[in-house]
């Protein structure tokens, strides 16, 4: 009896013991994605007008897929879309549904600088009233990336996005802080050192890192010139690119002069 | 002895002469009544009394015109009718005038009797009008599958039905030959839970000798509404008021866009 007690109480250690590690091991699935994100708002004649609000990055192009189903087959639903201020808007604005009544278009709202409102109206057989969604577009992330280059600070924005510094030294730190940008986002950093000589310029080594934003948008690192004495100048390019940066990045060149 | 009997001969050959001349000459008292549209009837000392069967429309009005000729001048006749209705002619220099009384509303076959007395009239003159109220219109309206009856006695109907697009087929019948009757359409669209401002348009139909016409029409919701109000109202002969039709039709269609955003 005690036997049977002892094997017994062994299996229930042993489950308990799985259960345990996978209650400590097992991670839940999180995605965190600034870009890619999507939300879909159903419009019928029972709720014809909604409206959400999206955060996006400057520059960015909103995808909006209409789709028709329960509707009139062989017909045609007319979609207008309307911003203020006014956007690029591109793609096939009306659908023809099949023989089951059902259809969709894709729609493209690009050249996001600022906050906009955003109006999808849709209309045709069997609604009463239009379907209206209106999709207040804010502008949340606008990186902001400021450069310390030995001590002088410069600020690299969508309005201003490209600096030179030029300074004399052997060692020159430099820091970086990027703020206002998507959370949880990778940035690319790309680096090219270029060495000036009395009969010209030639390319030094290039690398490119990825930085990510913390969940508030920013993130910090640094980085140490050191220019070799035997030119006369060593030009180092920093170019920033990501999410909410238009191509051709941030742009910053540091030209140090052998002391 | 010779010469009295010529002498009397002359005379009574004068005598004879100026009667002749009277009968001859000397027009008698005539009295022509002009029932409705198109009917007379001549009454006259000799011929006093007629009787005259006339079909009209559930509804009608009779005007009769009484017109004296040959009568004594400068004299009152008195005309009347049965419903109680009546007049007085007074006649010119000339021995002649006329004059005009109705029957109004008739919706029951009846039997009007219209007198005229006065001077050299020995006896009145009496026409007897048999007003028989042979026209007495009906709509019949398909749509859909259904019929819909409208008469003087139930004038309006109305259907509602769930489709995009529906053909109404329209016969009036026992109406009177010949007559022209106005369709009046009043169209509006359902918008959410408002209507739009009606668009109307008119037309005519004539009834054919049958007193019978057939007309049709079609209607459909157009996109961006989701139904539509229409009414047919038809007024003409035999008609009291009208005929009024409603028809509301909604999209049988609700559909659901589901608005997907990426950014």
């Amino acid at each position: 009896m005690n036997k049977w007690i002892i094997v017994l109480l062994g299996l229930a250690a042993a489950v308990i013991a799985i259960m345990l590690y996978f209650l400590l091991t097992k991670k839940q699935l999180v995605v965190q994605a600034a870009l890619g994100q999507s939300q879909t708002v159903t419009l019928s004649n029972s709720n014809p007008s909604q409206s959400v609000t999206i955060n996006v990055p400057y520059n960015d192009t909103i995808g909006i897929t209409v789709s028709i189903s329960g509707g009139q087959p062989y017909s045609t639903y007319d979609i207008t879309i309307n911003s203020s201020p006014s956007l690029s808007i591109s793609g096939q604005t009306s659908i023809d549904t099949n023989g089951q009544g059902s259809g969709s278009t894709n729609i493209s709202v690009s050249s996001l600088i600022r906050s906009a409102t955003v109006t999808v109206t849709i209309t045709g057989p069997g609604i009463s009233s239009s379907y209206v969604l209106t999709l207040n577009v804010n502008l949340a992330y606008n990186p902001v990336l400021t450069v310390n280059v030995n001590g002088t600070t410069y600020t690299l924005t969508n309005s201003s996005s490209s600096a030179q510094a030029r300074v004399t030294g052997t060692s020159i730190p430099v820091s970086f802080n990027l703020s206002n940008a998507v959370p949880n986002s990778s940035y690319t950093v790309q680096k090219q050192i270029q060495y000036q000589t009395s009969s010209g310029i030639f390319l030094g080594p290039s690398t490119q890192f990825t930085v990510t934003t913390d969940s508030s948008g920013k993130a910090s690192w640094s980085d140490t010139i050191n220019p070799p004495t035997s030119y006369n100048s060593t030009i180092v390019d920093y170019e920033f690119s990501g999410i909410g940066i238009p191509s051709g990045g941030y742009f910053l060149m540091a030209v140090i002069a052998s002391p | 002895m010779n010469k009295w009997i010529i002498v009397l001969l002359g005379l009574a050959a004068a005598v004879i002469a100026i009667m002749l001349y009277f009968l001859l000459t000397k027009k008698q008292l005539v009295v022509q009544a002009a029932l409705g549209q198109s009917q007379t009837v001549t009454l006259s000392n000799s011929n006093p009394s007629q009787s005259v069967t006339i079909n009209i429309p559930y509804n009608d009005t009779i005007g009769i015109t009484v017109t004296l000729s040959n009568a004594v001048p400068s004299s009152s006749y008195n005309v009347s009718l049965s419903t109680g209705a009546s007049t007085t002619i007074t006649t010119d220099t000339s021995g002649s005038g006329s004059a005009s009384l109705s029957v109004p509303n008739v919706t029951s076959s009846t039997t009007v009797t219209l007198s005229i007395s006065g001077p050299n009239i020995s006896s009145s003159f009496t026409l007897s009008i048999n007003l028989n109220v042979a026209y007495n219109p009906t709509l019949t309206v398909s749509v859909g599958g259904g019929t819909y009856t409208m008469s003087n006695s139930s004038s309006s109907a109305s259907a509602s039905l769930s489709a995009t697009s529906e053909s109404l087929s329209f016969t009036l019948s026992s109406a009177p030959p010949g007559a022209t009757y106005t369709v009046t359409k009043s169209l509006s669209y359902i918008s959410g839970t408002s209507l739009t401002s009606p668009t109307t348009s008119q037309f005519t139909e004539t009834a054919g000798s049958g007193g019978s016409v057939s007309w049709s029409d079609t209607v459909s919701i157009p996109s961006g509404y989701s139904g539509l109000k229409v009414t047919y109202t038809i007024t003409g002969p035999g008609i009291v008021n009208s005929f009024s039709f409603a028809l509301t039709l909604s999209s049988p269609y609700n559909p659901t866009a589901a608005v997907a955003i990426s950014y």
